[in-house]
């Protein structure tokens, strides 16, 4: 092993330890690497390695010195240290039980660790050696949890939680216990004790908060709220709020009441996949910082009041005080409401028209015609609101930035009756549509400009699934969305309908178009279903063509409508009783609010920055801001919160900084993302949630064609789209499974191209591997998406785990590997319709289904599951690489020549790894990339027909279970998945 | 756990319902014993771990039934089984509920040998995973080497240690560890353990007891203080707490049961008819400490 071969470049995985520090600096450890972040400015300050294996679980500082711990190791820097210091990692210690907290003594002197047998540790600051251990006698069982408070430099509490309910706080100097706390079920995940030593709060498998008097032991109160298990707690705003993190992805606030009781206050959906686990809270920012299995960094602010402050309610008595004559009638409620640049414009169902503005409300007038109905328009910006009654008359109002009416009209639509009434607006054109609820009268639509001068009015035939729910105005073209999930694209100059769609979606109403970019050719369209579907659409200006090219389901209740904004979709919708905000392409929420769920009037306005959420509530109106972040809403955008389980790279060299790459995950969902391979920092551009069961395997077919596998026999093609910047990506063709059984897991697929007798590249050749042992094939046309079956087959009873496709001198051979360690090798040359000319396979008039006969060769290669294999080509030998759960690595040979197969492993060696070999990938130069369980990545060489090991190196990636590369000019660069992802390049 | 589909497809979980057995786990067992005849001429067992108890009653027929011990015999023989969750009653067997990590609960088991050696020490223990890897290792090694503890202060030499294992990160390190006191350690894996789960076990045959070191347990020793001295090793504390890497060695490994037993990765297809039957949990289930948490939620006192 001479020089490293193996390099990392950049590491992302599950964050554990958050800590603020100084006025603007966030300490994260991200598994062994330290990250320091300037939060005011998410810039990095320094990334640096703390420890060679351990990551970093906790974080500890006295003044500048810090002291950062995990599992058997610590490592006590100076800032300078930190900031200047090459090979920081020489300086790690360790002692021999697990490190469940440390914290500087009150005079920094020295540091306490705690372990997980009960004993505190007392390590001198200066000399960096151990002076002490103190413990309570008999009570060295083993913790889950603990923290240590240190009030002053005699009181010195440790609060440890025990595995069986119990949480023991015991005074480290009097090594005497002081209270057990019993109450708790389970295991205590966290106990804290707050600055002055007033309260404790712990937290257990139970998934409750307790809150104790230390001083008495007495249990003050238990507060609920999460449905998983809670992880961390701390103490903030000087003992009068608690906050938490949990498994169930959310951080909460609760508040200690004057009654000393703890309730819940603001919930925070912050990561994705499964679990937050590093916390911390800025008492002087009033800033929180969470750390999550997804790698992901959040900052929110936790100032209580602050929500409080960004939302006012008023009852119609509020609204109407200000005009003392007005009297309010029975029944009357707020019936519209829009917010304009200066303020409020709000009508009852009176017609009583309200501004507010400058925190005051201020009686425009009252308006006879919007007695009992009226529909509210506006255009926010242009400071325009309309006003449309039942009858046909609509009130266009324009005001000055103050607020003063600087034109009005009045529009009258001939129709017998309105029920409806939208606005928008194309470049300095305005749009109101009218529609009537009888069916043989058009939908009215007219174009008017800022002072309301009418330049066209367009009449429209109504789709057969009428009641429109919204529309929008590109160019020549009109498109509105309708009840039952339908479209209609109608030409803005004639009326005429041009296209129609049924069903974008299962069922339900469509809930918002918008055009997002457009071109003399084509225009973008992103069209969001209350389903909590949503789909792009690229649509041709001159055929009139709709192209699907995304669509996703967001599983987040219904969806109500979206923005696009510096090319990221944020959505925003109703889930039970709440309002949301979600920043879909980067996967996180923006805002929430408790309205009572969807059924009220309401309204969202986003300018400038922020978003302005108007509702109704039990006869109030409340106005709910929510003001730019001051801080960016994440620090570390991460990848999946749970195991990755297959990883695949788009071979494209001539996009080394933007690699494309897909990763399937244990959560069902699939990230399409993009890789810098210099730097190593990722960017997530979707995350898709087809799949309803684990995956199984990913893999580009082609640069534009993806296919993925899971459980419940699902599998599906996916198409990616690049016209525009953002890639998109669409499920373009699917398999039916076979109904008798569902439970099927689809381990592996393997394809080979297909062409036309002129050599062109016309389908590809698919094979399937069932976890009952079977194998199936298709041809699939990409054209049509159709799937034709050409060969099924069938191993013995047991779990296939792998097929690879090879073509061997005009014959085509089809190998599998199985849970019983066996490789073997079947020769489907005659047995498939489709013909083989020059080693490529070749269309042919006519597709059958065949079954394939027994297999040629067959060899046992592993004791049981061949987790993973690749095969290799040379001339007349085909060269499998392969890793077992028997912790061993082989490379075996199936040589063919003319009598036959002649199968022989060339090398093998049994501990390879000490645990299962999960993947592996052969690269050029005879070498051989191997990922395995016990978080070893290791690269060997069969250049001379024996394994030998080349360079390994240790990765913080638990349950590594997958791994991609791919060469590009002069670099291989490798991604390596699990809980996490590291990204590798791999030297010559 | 109750019955879902998965269960009643898997075939291991139909045929311990068939044979009376109270878990799957009992063919693991079974395998296991095919595989290193575990069994002959043992005795006196522990079994650490064991709820709901098939593994005691694999143990309860081999010593009792299989190998017709009758009243007349000197010693008879006896099955300690221990776990922190109740367990029904089995012939032949006393159970202990205690978890095994507390110095007193081993101190307990001793008792009830009565200074007699046991033949075999199993432990079938896991621990609640929390998902952080490490600590999860940890305190999977934690029940190892408490199941260890014990094992030093009652096997006789010669007699045999199992327990289960996770293949992560550091497991080498327990292997090298008990190569100190076995004549010879394996990572076996029965074929009714999935293939997608790190589950395997340690087989630790030939106990070797240290001759210049005697195991005591004391209720103020932990399990790192106990097996100080003890030359296995494990890294102890220095004053200078430098860092040092342990040893580490690869075990053996070996897949146990032979190929034509089920395979625990495949879906078998079950006529339909068949299917149909109902099969009730072969476990009970016992409430989760979190029972409270669901109902609030299900009466939707909790939200979001
Ligand atoms: C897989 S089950 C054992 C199944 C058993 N061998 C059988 O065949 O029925 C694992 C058991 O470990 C037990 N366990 C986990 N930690 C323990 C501890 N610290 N002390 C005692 N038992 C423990 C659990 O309660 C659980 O019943």
């Amino acid at each position: 092993m001479s020089q490293d071969t193996l390099v990392p470049i950049e590491h992302h995985g599950p964050s554990i330890a958050v800590k603020f520090w100084d006025d603007d600096l966030l300490f994260v450890g991200h598994g062994p690497i330290l990250k320091i972040y300037n939060y005011k400015t998410s810039e990095i300050v320094k990334t640096i390695r703390i420890f060679k294996k351990n990551k970093i679980h906790g974080i500890a500082f006295d003044r500048d010195t810090f002291l950062f711990y995990g599992a058997r190791s610590f490592n006590m820097l100076s800032f300078d240290q930190i900031m200047e210091q090459q090979n920081i990692v020489d300086n790690e210690q360790m002692i021999n039980d697990w490190i469940i907290t440390a914290e500087f003594s009150a005079n920094g002197l020295e540091a306490f660790i705690l372990t997980a047998h009960n004993v505190i540790l007392s390590i001198d600051s200066y000399s960096q050696t151990l002076q002490w251990e103190k413990s309570v006698y008999g009570e060295k069982s083993i913790l889950y949890s603990g923290s240590i408070r240190v009030v002053s430099k005699q009181d010195v509490y440790i609060n440890a939680g025990t595995v069986m309910g119990g949480v023991v706080i015991w005074n480290l100097y009097k090594e005497e216990i002081v209270h057990t706390l019993l109450g708790h079920e389970g295991s205590i995940f966290n106990v804290q004790m707050s600055p002055s030593a007033k309260y404790i709060v712990s937290c257990s498998d139970d998934r409750s908060i307790k809150l104790w008097d230390h001083k008495t032991g007495d249990l003050l109160s238990t507060a609920w709220g999460h449905t998983a298990r809670i992880w961390n707690l701390k103490f903030y705003d000087d003992e009068k709020s608690v906050i938490s993190v949990s498994e169930d992805l959310t951080s909460r606030t609760w508040n200690i009441t004057e009654n000393q009781e703890l309730l819940p206050y603001e919930t925070y959906q912050l990561h994705s996949g499964r679990h937050i686990w590093g916390l911390d809270v800025s008492d002087k920012v009033k800033l929180a910082a969470t750390g999550g299995n997804d790698g992901r960094i959040r900052l929110f602010s936790v100032k209580t009041g602050e929500t409080e402050s960004y939302r006012k309610t008023f009852t119609l008595e509020d609204i109407t005080n200000s005009a003392p004559d007005y009297i309010i009638k029975k029944n009357e409620i707020v019936k519209g409401f829009w917010k304009l640049k200066f303020g409020l414009v709000i009508i009852t169902s009176e017609g009583g028209i309200f501004i507010y503005k400058d925190q005051k409300w201020e009686l425009l007038r009252i308006e006879n015609k919007f007695n009992n109905f009226s529909l509210t328009n506006g255009f926010t910006d242009d400071n325009i609101i309309i006003f449309t009654n039942t009858k046909g008359d609509s009130l266009f109002l324009k005001f000055d930035e103050e607020g003063k009416i600087i034109n009005e009209k009045w529009i009258n639509t001939e129709v017998t009756k309105i029920v409806n009434a939208l606005s928008t607006k194309d470049g300095s054109n305005f749009y109101l549509m009218i529609e009537s609820p009888n069916k043989n009268e058009k939908l009215v639509v007219y174009e008017f400009d800022q002072n309301f001068e009418i330049s066209r009015t367009v009449f429209l035939e109504k789709g057969p699934t009428f009641v429109t729910t919204c529309f929008e105005v590109n160019g020549d073209f009109i498109f509105a969305g309708f009840r039952l999930s339908s479209l209609g694209i109608y030409s803005l100059s004639t009326g005429e309908e041009t296209k129609f769609i049924k069903k974008l979606s299962i069922s339900d109403t469509v809930t918002s178009i918008k055009s997002i970019k457009s071109d003399d050719k084509k225009t973008l369209l992103i069209i969001s279903n209350r389903d909590g579907y949503y789909v792009y659409i690229k649509f041709d200006k001159a055929t009139s063509e709709c192209e699907f090219i995304h669509s996703n389901n967001t599983r987040r209740g219904f969806l109500e409508g979206s923005y696009n904004i510096n090319d990221e979709l944020i959505l925003f919708g109703f889930k039970s009783s709440f309002f949301y905000i979600y920043n879909e392409s980067r996967d996180y929420e923006i805002a929430y609010e408790n309205c009572g769920g969807a059924h009220r009037q309401w309204k969202l306005f986003y300018s400038n920055e922020s978003y302005e959420f108007v509702y109704t509530r039990s006869g109030s109106l409340t106005i709910r801001e929510i003001p730019k972040a001051k801080f960016d809403y994440y620090l570390s955008e991460g990848t999946h919160g749970r195991e990755i389980r297959d990883i695949s790279i788009r071979n494209d060299s001539s996009k080394i900084d933007d690699l494309l790459y897909i990763t399937g995950a244990e959560d069902t969902t699939l990230k399409l993302s993009s890789l810098n391979s210099t730097n190593g920092q990722i960017k997530n551009h979707w995350t898709l949630r087809k799949h309803t069961s684990g995956l199984q395997k990913v893999k580009f077919l082609r640069n534009d064609l993806i296919a993925s596998s899971s459980a419940r026999e699902e599998f599906f093609i996916w198409k990616i789209d690049e016209s525009f910047n953002t890639p998109f990506i669409i499920p373009y063709a699917s398999l039916n499974p076979s109904s008798d059984n569902p439970d099927l897991r689809i381990m592996d697929f393997d394809h080979l191209e297909v062409y036309d007798e002129s050599g062109k590249l016309q389908g590809l050749f698919l094979v399937n591997v069932y976890s009952d042992s079977s194998i199936k094939g298709w041809y699939f046309d990409p054209e049509t998406g159709n799937f034709t079956q050409l060969i099924n087959g069938f191993y013995k009873t047991c779990c296939l785990f792998d097929v690879k496709l090879n073509i061997v001198d005009n014959n085509v051979y089809l190998l599998t590997g199985a849970t019983d360690g066996y490789l073997t090798l079947w020769d489907i040359t005659n047995e498939f319709s489709l013909k083989v000319q020059n080693n490529k396979l070749q269309m042919v008039t006519e597709l059958k289904s065949n079954k394939i006969s027994s297999p040629i060769s067959t060899i046992c290669v592993h004791q049981n599951g061949i987790k993973s294999f690749e095969t290799q080509l040379n001339n007349n030998e085909i060269l499998v690489a392969t890793g077992g759960d028997d912790n061993a690595l082989a490379i075996t040979s199936f040589k063919i020549n003319n009598s036959g197969v002649e199968a022989k492993i060339y090398s093998k060696i049994e501990d390879a790894a000490s645990s299962t070999i999960t993947s592996l990938n052969i690269l050029p130069n005879d070498r051989v990339l191997v990922a395995s369980v016990d978080q070893i990545f290791r690269i060997w060489s069969f250049k001379t027909g024996e394994l030998k090991l080349i360079d390994s190196k240790s990765t913080t990636i638990a349950d590594t279970g997958s791994l991609d590369s791919i060469s590009l000019e002069g670099k291989d660069i490798a991604l390596v998945g699990g809980v996490g992802l590291s990204a590798w390049e791999i030297k010559n | 756990m109750g019955k879902s589909s998965k269960d009643k497809r898997d075939l291991y979980y139909r045929k311990a319902k068939e044979e009376g057995w109270r878990a799957r786990s009992a063919f693991k067992l079974l395998q296991l014993n095919d595989q290193f005849q575990l069994f002959k001429g043992v005795r006196r067992v522990v079994d650490l771990c064991a709820a709901p108890g098939s593994w005691s009653q694999v143990l309860s027929r081999e010593l009792f039934e299989k190998n017709q011990y009758t009243a007349n015999d000197e010693i008879p023989p006896k099955i300690v089984a221990v776990d922190l969750q109740p367990m029904a009653p089995i012939d032949g067997v006393t159970t202990l509920q205690a978890d095994i990590t507390h110095p007193k609960t081993l101190s307990k088991i001793l008792e009830i040998f009565g200074g007699e050696p046991a033949d075999f020490v199993c432990s079938d223990g896991a621990p609640d995973v929390t998902g952080l890897h490490d600590l999860d290792e940890y305190i999977q090694a934690q029940l190892i080497l408490a199941a260890l503890q014990l094992t030093t202060c009652l096997l006789r030499p010669g007699g045999t240690f199992v327990a289960k294992i996770f293949r992560g990160r550091d497991i080498d390190l327990m292997y090298s560890q008990l190569g100190y006191l076995f004549e010879k350690v394996i990572c076996a894996k029965p074929r009714s353990s999935r293939g997608t789960s790190l589950e395997a076990f340690i087989v630790c045959l030939g106990y070797k007891p240290s001759s210049h070191w005697k195991p005591t347990l004391d209720p103020n020793v932990s399990t790192e203080d106990f097996f100080k001295g003890a030359n296995i090793g494990r890294y102890e504390l220095k004053d200078d707490l430098t860092y040092e890497e342990e040893k580490r060695n690869v075990a053996p490994f070996i897949a146990c049961g032979d190929l034509s037993s089920y395979d625990s990765d495949a879906t078998y297809t079950i006529e339909s008819n068949v299917d149909r039957i109902s099969l009730d949990p072969v476990q009970s289930p016992t409430a989760p400490p979190y029972k409270k948490a669901i109902e609030k939620k299900r009466n939707g006192e909790i939200k979001r």
